[in-house]
């Protein structure tokens, strides 16, 4: 990749930056970069969707970011543990079009973390990263599907973790 | 005995899934062959043929029957944006040999006044602006002098085209156009998708990489040439039995039939060419600079550059010219008189940019002439890979009554 790849994408990211320091994103409880000297990796607090059983929750996030953005999307994991059809329960990957095929130059950082947030309450139970809570919602146990879920919030995700960059 | 058959069967078993291993990795990384430039420069449409030589029979025929029309080929990068880098390219490479600066930047504010629609369907400004910046900046270029002084030399727009940001921006600004355009005119599409337009854009039409479909070129000829007036022409060399490629034009439906006259027309014309996954651009004769030729070199570029295409000429410049001009010259510079009269008018700009002059409208009615003059002279010289002198001749291309 070309340096002017990357000087574009830092420009970019900058402007992502504060323009979301301007605006609020009601999915978001931070984000920015880990530390000044790295422009490509950034951490991110994910709010959980009010009025699901995600609500109350905060799931750090951890973003790389290639050096060829935003032609190409991030990376985006869970660090926080996270019980959902789509989410790998151990290594936090994340399963979203928007973060493979289908990502689009026009979306940043910030709505990428809305996205994340919007499949929380639309779960795709049928390419599953975690089987046993795809298996729940695909038998229509939702009771069993939303109290799992409402467990692992209050275990894990439950403390509402302020600022963090 | 048993245990090393045992232990070989084991290790070929390891070996084969090690192997299936690699193969997946292989295929999941899989990229098409992204050898060669982004845009490359333009080259005798002759290469195809010779590409196709030992192919499948329609193959050949399709291509030698290519070349005598279609003088010019450029290559793009086969890395799933070709499509849409074609397709900008063009644009920008017809707007700049409009040698026309009122008219790019009309162009430009178009372009600018477009981005209403990328708000309107909610896409943020500070995401979009620095591709649209991109393509406002090639457009600011190609407007101004030195560029536009010289409408026919392709150097600012294949330079920027090479430069992977530049190049990256414009199409990507493209893209989001296009999604912009379809949310906003689904009517026209939605016939068309068997999804729906949301799931059509989020997944065709914008993420970077995907190869452009046919209506996605439809879309962007609707955006981008038509309101400019500029025509689109797909010409598709695939395996369907027929002796010529098949040529598809996009142009304006709603449009009344145009009374263009063709040489206009000819300047205001993108050609592709598809093959199964992949596009290239392609040129008839009239669309490269036919007003380049000084005279007191035509003879000996004549004499020198038999069948060449790319001539770097004494004055220190490379002049991309066509096979078939050459012939004319040489017959006419010898034959005198009338020869030297056509010259002499058709081609007033001596040198490149030293008069400014351009084309005029008496360099447009001399041009018809010399087009009709070298066609004849073209068909029935052996320069023609459809006449039985011609060293690449191959019977059956032969039909004598044309």
């Amino acid at each position: 990749m070309p340096p002017s790849a990357n000087a574009n994408a830092s420009r970019r990211l900058l402007q992502e930056l504060s323009k979301f320091n301007q605006e609020d994103n009601p999915a978001v409880t931070y984000l920015g970069p880990v530390d000044d000297e790295d422009i490509f990796h950034w951490r991110g607090g994910l709010r959980g969707t009010p009025d699901s059983p995600y609500e109350g929750g905060v799931w750090d996030l951890d973003i790389v970011i290639p050096d060829n953005y935003p032609l190409a999307p991030p990376t985006v994991t869970f660090m926080t543990k996270m019980c959902h059809p789509n989410v790998h329960i151990k290594t936090g990957e994340i399963c979203l079009d928007l973060l493979k095929s289908a990502w689009t130059p026009a979306y940043g950082i910030s709505s990428t973390v809305t996205a994340i947030q919007a499949l929380l309450t639309s779960p795709e139970p049928d390419s599953p990263l975690n089987v046993d809570v795809a298996t729940l919602l695909r038998s229509g146990d939702t009771v069993g599907y939303d109290s799992l879920i409402r467990y692992y919030v209050w275990r894990y995700a439950k403390k509402e973790r302020n600022t963090g960059a | 005995m048993a245990e090393t058959s045992a232990s070989v069967e084991e290790r070929a078993g390891m070996k084969t899934a090690q192997e299936l291993a690699d193969l997946e990795k292989l295929s999941a990384t899989y990229e098409p062959d992204v050898n060669g430039p982004l845009v490359g420069q333009l080259q005798s449409s002759k290469i195809l043929e010779a590409e196709y030589a030992g192919a499948d029979p329609v193959y050949v025929r399709k291509t030698a029957a290519l070349s005598p029309k279609y003088s010019n080929y450029r290559t793009i990068r086969g890395d799933g944006n070709c499509g849409w880098r074609a397709l900008a390219f063009g644009y920008f490479e017809l707007l700049l040999r409009t040698g026309d600066e009122k008219f790019i930047q009309n162009e430009m504010d178009r372009l600018k006044s477009l981005c209403s629609w990328m708000n309107e369907v909610g896409m943020s400004e500070y995401l979009y602006e620095d591709f649209v910046e991109e393509t406002i900046e090639l457009l600011k270029t190609i407007s101004q002098s030195p560029a536009i002084d010289n409408p026919y030399d392709d150097t600012p727009v294949v330079e920027a085209f090479n430069r992977d940001d530049a190049s990256n921006a414009i199409i990507t600004h493209l893209k989001l156009l296009v999604s912009a355009h379809l949310r906003l005119h689904p009517d026209a599409y939605e016939a068309f998708i068997e999804t729906s337009i949301e799931d059509y854009r989020s997944s065709q039409i914008e993420p970077y990489g995907v190869q452009i479909d046919h209506l996605g070129v439809k879309a962007l000829v609707d955006v981008l040439f038509i309101p400019a007036g500029l025509v689109v022409e797909i010409s598709y060399l695939d395996r369907s039995e027929s002796d010529e490629v098949n040529v598809h034009k996009f142009e304006d439906e709603s449009a009344p039939p145009k009374v263009t006259p063709a040489e206009d027309e000819a300047q205001k014309t993108l050609r592709m060419l598809y093959r199964p996954g992949h596009y290239d651009l392609i040129y008839k004769n009239g669309d490269l600079a036919p007003a380049r030729i000084p005279v007191s070199y035509s003879a000996t570029a004549a004499a020198t550059t038999e069948g060449g295409v790319r001539v770097s000429m004494m004055l220190g410049t490379e002049y991309t010219r066509n096979p078939f001009c050459s012939s004319v010259f040489s017959s006419q510079v010898f034959t005198g008189g009338g020869g030297f009269d056509l010259c002499e008018e058709g081609y007033p700009g001596l040198l490149r940019g030293s008069t400014g002059s351009g084309l005029g409208s008496t360099d447009a009615m001399n041009k018809g002439k010399i087009d009709d003059a070298y066609t004849k002279l073209f068909k029935h010289s052996h320069y023609n890979t459809s006449h039985y002198q011609n060293v690449n001749f191959q019977p059956e291309m032969w039909s004598p009554q044309d």
